[in-house]
């Protein structure tokens, strides 16, 4: 009897334990769906350029851990812009010795890169550029740079997961233009052209008829 | 005797037709230039469109026609096509209390030396046409590029001396935001529009990209005709909002420098005839 009032003692007790510890574990759960997933994106994610513009659009990487290699494809509207450059950025060498490759193609408009670390090396963390894209701005509009088929691979050779994030590249031209000098003789010569060909005219017919009535 | 006479009296008479004939081209031409047409009651905003024949926006168009319907003024649309020397000529007399140049502007000429603000037309260059404008240094020809320039595309540009000389009529206090390159890269255009009674000029301080010529203007129209700002909080929250030209690093700015401070209340009290 007396054990059971004991325990009836204790169960308020226990109570309170245990809605601490879901309320921890509710707080811990919280805290890791909240920590800053990895992002591959483009920066600057929205660019602006004039026609015959060359650009650098920077594909990056954010709060990544063991990065041990990536690949991506880049895809744009090639009427608009074409490649002309393809960079391995600073982030994976930070880890060693890297190989890096890539495949442009203008016709279509995308591009194809990787690149890995080389050797039994750990993953890099952290965040950083992983590829530099040069363009060129041929034609007015707007259009897309279109981030697909990511891959984060860990030292482990594990995926690792994350979100891929687009850019934007609006083309546009500006509203000037030069003034081109006319000098004004250029403006009066066919004034004055037509003058002396009148006056010429005139002391012509003048002439002929003052000869003629001198001969009469 | 006779004879000579009546070769005497043919002289005056020439002397005296052709001086009427100069007397009355004289006041025909003073009279053009300086007549006050009767303004309209109702307030007039136009939109003169001059780059829809090389970079056409139709949804800044919509948007800025719906800002301004939303204030209360009645909106016309000039397209490309119709920017013309006369149209130019006769802009002051058509009584608008806002007029938003969608236009081609530049302040370079084409050895890069710098020259009055010069606006677009969409007429053909011609070195016949004009010839008087063109002596006056009123018109010029002008080239949207070095490329066009070098292919021989030229159209008529109109100089601050066109609008101070060669316009007819008057602004009544007209709001001009003028969307162009380099509107007030020297203020010889503002000071001319001002002094054909413009109450304001509003332009960029550099070159500026169609884009963001197209998206500052409509935040401008929004913060001062909707939310009825003054003129340069308008302006520092349109700065905010879309930053700095982002391939000429330009700016919009205004003239005259005590214009600051007014609001679209302050001007339509100013043009409502009933105030």
């Amino acid at each position: 009897m007396k054990i059971i009032k004991k325990r009836n003692a204790l169960l308020p007790l226990e109570l309170v334990c245990l809605s601490t510890m879901m309320l921890f574990s509710a707080l811990i759960v919280t805290q890791i769906s909240a920590s800053p997933t990895t992002t591959v994106y483009a920066y600057p994610s929205a660019k602006t350029v004039t026609v015959g513009q060359t650009f650098v659009i920077d594909i990056r990487v954010s709060d990544v851990i063991d990065l041990y290699g990536w690949e991506f494809k880049l895809g744009w509207n090639p009427n608009i812009l074409d490649v002309i450059d393809v960079s391995e950025g600073s982030f994976l060498k930070q880890g060693g010795s890297t190989f890096f490759w890539q495949k442009t193609n203008n016709t279509v408009g995308y591009i194809l890169v990787d690149c890995t670390l080389l050797g039994n090396v750990r993953g890099v963390n952290g965040s950083g550029t992983l590829a530099s894209v040069t363009f060129y701005a041929e034609t007015l509009g707007s259009c897309v740079l279109d981030l697909y088929d990511t891959k984060l691979v860990s030292s482990f050779e594990q995926s690792i997961p994350h979100t891929a994030n687009d850019g934007s590249v609006t083309v546009s031209k500006s509203v000037g233009g030069v003034i081109v000098p006319v000098s004004k003789f250029e403006l009066l010569a066919p004034w004055i052209g037509l003058t002396s060909t009148i006056i010429f005219a005139l002391t012509t017919i003048f002439a002929f008829v003052k000869r003629k009535k001198k001969r009469g | 005797m006779k004879k000579r006479g009546s070769r005497k009296t043919l002289v005056w008479g020439l002397f005296w037709f052709l001086l009427i004939i100069l007397i009355c081209y004289a006041i025909y031409s003073f009279s053009l230039s300086n007549v006050d047409t009767p303004q309209a009651s109702s307030l007039k905003a136009a939109i003169v469109d001059h780059l829809s024949l090389s970079q056409p926006n139709q949804t800044f168009i919509q948007t800025s026609t719906n800002i301004l319907e939303t204030a209360g003024f009645t909106v016309d649309y000039y397209k490309g096509e119709e920017v013309t020397v006369e149209f130019y000529r006769k802009l002051p007399s058509y009584g608008y209390s806002i007029i938003i140049l969608r236009v081609h502007s530049t302040a370079t000429e084409a050895q890069g030396t710098e020259s009055p603000v010069t606006l677009f037309t969409s007429e053909i260059y011609s070195k016949a046409k004009y010839v008087s404008e063109q002596l006056a240094s009123q018109l010029v020809s002008v080239s949207f590029s070095e490329e066009e320039r070098e292919r021989g595309i030229r159209y008529f540009g109109i100089t601050p001396l066109f609008v101070s000389q060669a316009m007819r009529g008057r602004f009544q206090n007209t709001i001009i935001v003028m969307m162009g390159c380099e509107g007030l890269d020297n203020p010889l255009m503002a000071e001319a529009f001002v002094q054909r009674g413009a109450k304001v000029y509003i332009s960029w301080n550099q070159g500026v990209l169609a884009s963001h010529t197209d998206l500052a203007t409509t935040h401008l129209l929004q913060h001062f005709l909707l939310e009825k700002r003054t003129l340069i909080e308008s302006l520092r929250e349109t700065f905010e909002e879309v930053g700095f030209d982002p391939v000429y690093e330009s700016l919009l700015i205004y003239y005259p420098f005590d214009a600051g401070d007014c609001t679209i209340q302050n001007i339509m009290g100013d043009l409502n005839p009933d105030n």
